[in-house]
């Protein structure tokens, strides 16, 4: 199955940048490195977005952010593994909006639920409108 | 005749004269989805079939990046649009309402109107328990049932209703006596927990398994001209015990037969449950813990009793002494107060 892995560090850059927006929805871009053959996405570099909407319920990025963030993932030879975005007040899968707009059919959608006292990441890969639920590993660095 | 270009970092080769519509459209890239730069420019999407390729463009593309916590459909946003209207509530609230799950016990007279009220509001998961069949004498008051639905058993009678008032809802019905071998398996699937029952013995069960299991447990009962409401949350506020540590002594209260009940105080008392339920699911307002509601229908009033959690309860106590779930022999006079 395939995996998502996170840095210790992304990780926490990433639950804290969702906490600091709570109640309203957090988001942002995930680059680093694809070993397709494993079928593992580890992450190097985490790109925090402002969520235009402002809202606890949408998230939309700007485009002209997402441009800068491609440009330096070329830049720096970074593949795009994930968008992530958070769900302050409900669970950690795939509404029905999320996957209407999951337009990168190749990326990992990760989304962040704030909905209980621990969090919960969960990663799913979304084609033809079908989420599918992938490993969320986070690696200690030494 | 071919020309070089740029496409998101890479170098393409294109062999005809193209605009950018009918390159998006050889990339199999949607234009609806899509925000397009040359050469460091945003391209309209209007504009993208008048813009032709040249050599040396640089074109890059994004898709947007969005999405929502919503679950909702159109629908449904279209049947809940009264509640989403609500400031307090939202599209937030209503998705909260969706995802929750509430066992009511009892598919009687508060059973009745707890459940209909929860499946309009789009309560995700409606658990319904009751082991009962309709009796003429519930038509009275069970508005779950029909006259035509008399001999069934209640559960039946009650999903068709709930599913044709809403087909959203998904209910579960236990056709089953609760007792302490099953309330907690039963209980354990459930965020809410609603008290429609008609008997003392499955009051207090019902009270132990939600305080041994930490489930929020909104409480009525209802006789004659008077019902009586509170929210009992494990751990913050009082339990049933902590009011009435017992159930009454066999005959200090009149018969099941004898006492009576005006049939509408079901509905009030029953929707006030709804009400609750609704509050603790969506955090809106304040629950009545550690409250008592006091409803008298004779000149319609009601009046509220603070009521505290008792350290020495014998579920919720500093010491318990009742620590598995024990049972009430039921008996006649014991439906007494809880009649629903």
């Amino acid at each position: 199955m395939a995996r998502l892995i996170l840095k210790s560090e992304d990780y926490q850059k990433i639950l804290k940048y969702s906490l600091q927006h709570k109640p309203v929805e957090a988001c942002g871009i995930i680059a680093g490195i694809i070993d397709e053959d494993a079928g593992k996405y580890f992450s190097t570099k985490v790109y925090l977005m402002e969520n235009t909407k402002n809202s606890p319920e949408h998230y939309l990025m700007e485009p002209e952010e997402q441009f800068d963030v491609f440009k330096d993932m070329r830049k720096n030879e970074l593949d795009f593994i994930s968008v992530f975005h958070s769900h302050p007040h409900s669970p950690a899968r795939p509404s029905q909006e999320d996957i209407e707009m999951a337009n990168y059919n190749e990326a990992i959608y990760l989304i962040i639920s704030l909905q209980q006292e621990q969090e919960d990441f969960r990663a799913y890969f979304i084609q033809n409108e079908q989420p599918q639920e992938i490993e969320v590993e986070v690696e200690i660095s030494n | 005749m071919s020309i070089k270009i740029t496409v998101n970092g890479e170098e393409k080769e294109i062999k005809e004269v193209l605009n950018l519509a009918e390159l998006l459209a050889e990339l199999e890239v949607d234009p609806e989805v899509t925000v397009v730069k040359v050469n460091d420019s945003m391209v309209p999407q209007g504009e993208l079939a008048e813009r032709e390729l040249e050599p040396g463009d640089n074109i890059e593309y994004i898709f947007f990046m969005g999405g929502g916590a919503f679950d909702l459909t159109e629908a449904e946003i279209e049947r809940y649009s009264r509640h989403i209207i609500l400031k307090d509530l939202g599209g937030t609230g209503q998705q909260k309402i969706k995802d929750a799950k509430v066992l009511v016990v009892g598919a009687g007279g508060l059973g009745s109107p707890v459940a209909f009220y929860l499946a309009a509001a789009g309560v995700g998961t409606l658990g319904l328990v009751d082991s009962d069949h309709v009796d003429l004498t519930n038509l009275q008051r069970q508005i779950l049932h029909t006259t035509e639905d008399t001999g069934r058993a209640k559960v039946d009678s009650a999903r068709e209703k709930l599913e044709a008032m809403n087909p959203n809802v998904e209910v579960k019905t236990y056709n089953q006596y609760l007792n302490k071998d099953n309330v907690e398996a039963i209980i354990a699937d459930y965020d809410i927990i609603v008290d429609g029952v008609d008997n003392f013995p499955t009051r207090y069960l019902l009270n132990d398994a939600c305080v041994m299991a930490g489930k929020p447990l909104v409480e009525a009962g209802i006789l004659q001209f008077s019902g009586q409401l509170t929210t009992i949350m494990p751990g913050e506020g009082p339990c049933y015990r902590c009011i009435f540590a017992e159930p009454p002594k066999e005959g200090a209260i009149p018969s099941c037969q004898e006492a009576g009940v005006l049939g509408a105080i079901a509905g009030t008392i029953g929707t006030l449950q709804a009400t609750e339920v609704l509050k603790l699911i969506t955090g809106v307002g304040r629950p009545l813990v550690g409250r008592m509601l006091v409803y008298d229908a004779k000149d319609l009033s009601f009046r509220e009793i603070e009521v505290k959690k008792s350290d020495s309860c014998d579920v919720c106590g500093d010491d318990p002494v009742i620590t598995e779930l024990m049972e009430y022999e039921l008996s006649c006079n014991l439906h007494q107060q809880a009649e629903a």
